[in-house]
């Protein structure tokens, strides 16, 4: 691995924070209403809170690294055999993360926006830049978010003024009428699509990370941050469609951004909310690959990883149209299996990771 | 049928690019990662057009964590 690539504390920030939004944004009002009905923001704040304990085991993690990446460390505290189906769980659950969502931009695109366009076409084209990206490595993803991130704010905050007249306040009342199981199951699934794929950062973060103690507060407050974003998008699809409409809605805040309608002039302005979209996704596909891709590479001793780019491409375009045959097919997975596989994957593996370290260390002295 | 050519076309390129500069620096264990992958993902596509069964990982997942997440319904509902 190249140990000169270095990105600063304010670029990682703004990765994690693009990063959490990614396909939450789109997707995550619809599945917390489905069990928090009009309490669904509570849950979304639920859930920002509950993850910052979780982004506090992967900064705690993070500190023990040091110069190394995940996949290293593991090696080095498994030893060479022992740590290969470890690496291998965390492979898989990177590819099927960038596989997924792949997909899920694939079908937003010909469900909402381009109905007559196959699919394969937008996720082949969107494979495109992602190897794009790859190729092009680390540094320049992180300018990239550095230059997107004005372009994100500004869809954000234009979207989100021109909502707040629609906002009725009644519609996220009663607020006591649902108890706390439904809201703590809701923000599970906050934590399942926000937070817990943060864990493939462990790659970038700290090996690659000018500052590394500013490094800390910086994944923190990216992903506070990114919290703050969902929930006040949470808000606006309870308060202005209704618990109702958004449970039942696909995309809930593509329906949001329809509303907008500023003097019969500014209308139809939805395509915002899929900009932002591209923006988030692309950041959040980007770096499941790159940690797949990388880690790869790292486990079959590999120093660059650039070759397998494109040859990853091809998999994951297959493979995207292929880990979901249909739309019922993924809402089951993602609210049912998904959570229990994501919790084990990116909870007890690095928490087990932690204490096996810990050991090896306390055998050593 | 577009899709495997475009592939194939694609597999050609790659390898007329990678391979000479892999051969030289002699990065055989590159060399056999990428061709392993570039196979796997020729042979996937034709089976993806062909409409032929690819193994589908979510549900080695689902068979996996069934239990578990019905348990968290049972408990959470």
């Amino acid at each position: 691995m190249n140990k000169n690539i270095r990105i600063s504390v304010r670029q990682f920030t703004v990765l994690i924070l693009l990063y959490t939004i990614g396909t939450t944004i789109l997707v995550i009002p619809s599945s917390l209403a489905v069990d928090a009905k009009q309490n669904a923001w509570i849950a979304a704040a639920a859930g920002c809170l509950i993850s910052t304990a979780i982004v506090g085991l992967y900064i705690w993690l993070g500190g023990k690294l040091g110069d190394r990446t995940l996949i290293e460390y593991v090696e080095y505290v498994f030893g060479k055999w022992m740590s290969v189906p470890l690496t291998l769980l965390f492979l898989f659950f990177s590819f099927i993360g960038s596989a997924t969502v792949l997909f899920y931009i694939g079908n937003f695109m010909t469900t909402q926006v381009m109905p007559e366009t196959p699919i394969e076409s937008i996720v082949i084209l969107f494979t495109c830049i992602i190897v794009m990206g790859l190729l092009a490595g680390l540094e320049v993803l992180a300018r990239a978010a550095e230059i997107l991130m004005p372009w994100f704010l500004l869809l954000f905050i234009v979207s989100t003024f021109f909502l707040i007249p629609e906002i009725e306040i009644e519609k996220i009342q009663p607020v006591t009428e649902i108890g706390l199981k439904p809201i703590f199951k809701a923000s599970l699934s906050y934590l399942g699509t926000a937070s817990l794929p943060l864990f493939v950062f462990l790659m970038v973060f700290p090996a690659f990370i000018h500052d590394r103690a500013k490094a800390k507060k910086g994944f923190l407050i990216g992903n506070l941050l990114g919290g703050l974003f969902i929930i006040v998008i949470t808000f606006l699809s309870i308060s202005i469609l209704g618990a109702d409409f958004t449970e039942r809605n696909l995309y809930p805040s593509y329906a949001l951004a329809k509303k907008i309608n500023v003097g019969d002039f500014i209308q139809r302005v939805e395509i915002l909310m899929a900009g932002m979209w591209f923006i988030t996704i692309f950041f959040k596909i980007s770096f499941y690959s790159y940690s797949f891709v990388t880690g790869l590479a790292q486990l079959c001793g590999i120093k660059e990883y650039r070759p397998l780019v494109v040859p990853y491409g091809i998999l994951l375009i297959v493979y995207s149209l292929t880990v979901y045959p249909d739309v019922v097919y993924m809402m089951d997975f993602d609210s049912t299996v998904y959570i229990p596989y994501i919790l084990s994957i990116a909870l007890l593996l690095p928490a087990f990771i932690l204490a096996a370290g810990a050991i090896k260390e306390n055998m050593s002295k | 049928m577009w899709l495997i050519v475009g592939v194939v076309l694609l597999s050609i390129l790659l390898i007329r690019l990678e391979v000479p500069a892999l051969l030289k620096k002699k990065k055989i264990k590159e060399l056999w990662l990428f061709s392993l992958m570039l196979l796997g993902g020729i042979m996937l596509t034709i089976a993806k057009v062909a409409h032929l069964p690819i193994p589908n990982p979510l549900d080695f997942i689902t068979w996996v964590y069934r239990p578990a997440s019905d348990m968290i319904n049972y408990f959470l509902k």
